[in-house]
C-alpha cells in the first residue's frame, strides 16, 4: 500500500508542477461555463416566449434539470473525448521516454503497486474534473429560485456520479494506451481514437438492425452514461463501468509486468 | 556479493551476451570495460532485473535474481546508462519518492535523502526542479538515487559520463569510499580507462558478448603493458566472434 500510495503521490505532484492539471481544469470549467451560459439563454428565450403566448401549461413544463442541467452534462461528457487523452497520455509513455521506466521496474515495487498507483491518481483527477460543473446548479439555485422552480438535487448528483464513473473508465482506457505506446503523442492519439469509436457506436447502432445493434448500444459507454445524466441510475450502468475499468486495468497490468519477460 | 553462471542474452537473431561468468565479492570495486555494444548495459539490465536471460544464473548476495526479483532489488542500488530522473520533480520530492518505493520508513526518509545528497554532492540543490539543474547535476542525482537504503551492491552504468573534471574526481572519490567498505560490492562500467585505473582494483573487459579479461588490473597492466594497449588488443581480437 505504501509503495501505491508513493506512486499515486508522485503523479499528483507532477500534474500540479506541470501546467497539465491547471490547463485542463480550467479549461473544461471555461467550456462547461460557456455551454451553461448558453443553456441559461435558451431557458429564458424560452420562458418569455411561453409568457408571451399566455402558455402556462408549457411554462409549468419547464426546469432547471431538463432544460439546462442535462444537456450541459450530456456536451461534458463531449468534452472528456479531449480532456481525457491530455490527462492519461504521459502516464506510462513519459516514464519510458524519460527512462524513470527502468528505475521504476528495478525498485522493489510490483507491476500492480505501479499500475494502481496511477491508476489512483489519474483517475482522482479526471473526478475531480467531473466534479467542476456542480457549481452550475449551485448557481442556479442561489440566484435562479425567484420564479418560483428550484433545482432538482438527485439528478444532479445522479449525473455527478456516473460523469465520475465514465471518467474513471476512460482514465483507465488511457493508461492502457499510454502503457502500450513509446511516446504520449501516440498515446493521446490512441485514447481519443478509442474514445471516439465508443461515442460513435451509438450512431452506429441506427443503422444497424437485430443483434449489431444491440450490442453496439451496450458497448458504448455513451449509452450507459445518458441514462445517468437524466436521473435513472441502474445497477447495470454501474456494472459496466466497474467491469470494464477493472478489465482494462488488468491489461495495463499484463503490458506493464511484460516488460520484466522481453 | 555478484555470482554470474553462463549469462546469455539472445534478442531474436542477435545475441547481446553470450556465456559471460564472473563472481565478485564483498568489498570489491570492479570496473566492467568494453567498447561501445559489448553487452555491458545489457548484463547490468539483468543483474538488476530489469530484463531477462535468455540463459544462465545471475544471483546477487545469493539470491537469484529471476527467482525472487523483489529480493534483490531491496540489495541492490542501480544506476542505469541514461539518468532515470523526473525533470519535473524537485531533487528533494524525487529523492524522497524513490525512498519511499524502495521501502526506507517514514521515520529515516528525511535523513536517509539528506546523508545521500550530501554524499553525491547534490545537498545544495536539494529544493531546485531537476529540469533546472545542469546534465552533471542531474547525473549525480541519479548517483544519490542509487545510495539510497545504503544496498550492499552497487551496480552503476557509467557514472561519470556527463561530468566535468572537478566532479569526476568527487565522484571518483565518493566510489573509493564506497569501495573501503568491506561488505559492499560495486560494479561499475565505463569506457573511460582512466576511470577504472582511478578506482578499481579488478576489471572485467567484455566486447562482443563475451568475457575477454578478468583479472586484477596490475596483471593487466603487467602482460599488456598497459590498459590501453589491453583494451585494444583484447577488445579488437574479439570484435569478430567465431561464431
Amino acid at each position: 500500500m505504501t509503495n501505491l500510495w508513493a506512486i499515486a503521490r508522485k503523479e499528483l505532484g507532477i500534474f500540479f508542477t506541470t501546467t497539465i492539471a491547471y490547463a485542463g481544469f480550467g479549461a473544461y470549467a471555461f467550456l462547461m461555463g460557456m455551454v451553461f451560459v448558453s443553456q441559461l439563454n435558451r431557458y429564458q428565450q424560452a420562458t418569455s416566449i411561453y409568457l408571451s403566448r399566455q402558455r402556462p401549461d408549457l411554462l409549468e413544463q419547464l426546469n432547471f434539470n431538463d432544460s439546462i442541467l442535462t444537456p450541459m452534462f450530456s456536451s461534458g461528457i463531449w468534452m472528456f473525448l479531449f480532456f481525457v487523452p491530455l490527462l492519461t497520455m504521459r502516464s506510462f509513455a513519459e516514464e519510458k521516454s524519460q527512462n524513470t521506466f527502468e528505475l521504476l521496474m528495478t525498485c522493489p515495487i510490483t507491476s500492480w503497486q505501479l499500475v494502481l498507483g496511477k491508476f489512483v491518481a489519474t483517475a482522482s483527477m479526471i473526478v475531480v474534473m467531473a466534479l467542476i460543473p456542480v457549481v452550475f446548479p449551485v448557481i442556479l439555485s442561489i440566484y435562479g429560485t425567484s420564479s418560483g422552480v428550484s433545482v432538482e438535487w438527485n439528478p444532479v448528483w445522479s449525473a455527478l456520479l456516473c460523469m465520475s464513473l465514465m471518467g474513471i473508465t476512460f482514465a483507465a482506457l488511457g493508461l492502457l494506451a499510454s502503457a502500450a505506446t513509446e511516446t504520449q503523442l501516440l498515446a493521446a492519439l490512441v485514447t481519443f481514437a478509442l474514445l471516439l469509436l465508443g461515442y460513435v457506436m451509438p450512431f452506429l447502432a441506427a443503422r444497424v438492425e437485430g443483434d449489431w445493434s444491440e450490442i453496439l448500444t451496450y458497448v458504448s459507454p455513451v449509452s450507459h452514461v445518458t441514462r445517468g445524466l437524466q436521473g435513472r441510475l441502474l445497477v447495470e450502468d454501474l456494472v459496466y463501468f466497474v467491469s470494464v475499468s477493472a478489465g482494462l486495468l488488468v491489461w495495463t497490468q499484463r503490458i506493464v509486468e511484460s516488460h520484466r519477460w522481453r | 556479493m555478484i555470482e554470474v553462471e553462463g549469462l546469455t542474452k539472445r534478442y531474436r537473431d542477435h545475441v547481446a551476451v553470450r556465456d559471460l561468468s564472473f563472481r565478485i565479492e564483498p568489498g570489491e570495486v570492479v570496473g566492467f570495460l568494453g567498447p561501445n555494444g559489448a553487452g555491458k548495459s545489457t548484463t547490468m539490465r539483468i543483474l538488476t532485473g530489469f530484463i531477462p536471460a535468455s540463459e544462465g544464473t545471475a544471483k546477487v548476495g545469493g539470491v537469484d535474481v529471476f527467482d525472487r526479483p523483489m529480493e534483490v532489488k531491496r540489495r541492490v542500488g542501480y544506476l542505469p546508462e541514461l539518468t532515470p530522473v523526473y525533470l519535473d520533480m524537485t531533487v528533494r520530492g524525487y529523492l524522497r519518492f524513490v525512498a519511499r518505493i524502495k521501502g526506507i520508513g517514514r521515520k529515516d526518509l528525511g535523513r536517509e535523502v539528506d546523508r545521500v545528497a550530501e554524499a553525491a554532492g547534490v545537498a545544495h540543490v536539494l529544493p531546485r526542479l531537476i529540469r533546472n539543474v545542469s546534465k552533471g547535476y542531474r547525473q549525480r542525482v541519479g548517483m544519490a538515487q542509487a545510495l539510497l537504503g545504503d544496498p550492499d551492491v552497487l551496480i552503476l552504468d557509467e557514472p561519470t559520463v556527463g561530468l566535468d573534471p572537478i566532479q569526476i574526481e568527487q565522484v571518483r572519490s565518493l566510489l573509493r569510499s564506497l569501495g573501503g567498505d568491506r561488505r559492499r560490492t560495486v560494479l561499475m562500467s565505463t569506457h573511460i580507462l582512466g576511470e577504472v585505473e582511478a578506482v578499481c582494483k579488478r576489471i572485467i573487459m567484455i566486447a562482443g558478448g563475451h568475457i575477454v579479461a578478468d583479472a586484477a588490473l596490475d596483471d593487466i597492466e603487467a602482460e599488456h603493458g598497459s590498459l590501453e594497449r589491453a583494451f585494444a588488443t583484447l577488445a579488437v581480437a574479439a570484435r569478430r566472434p567465431a561464431a
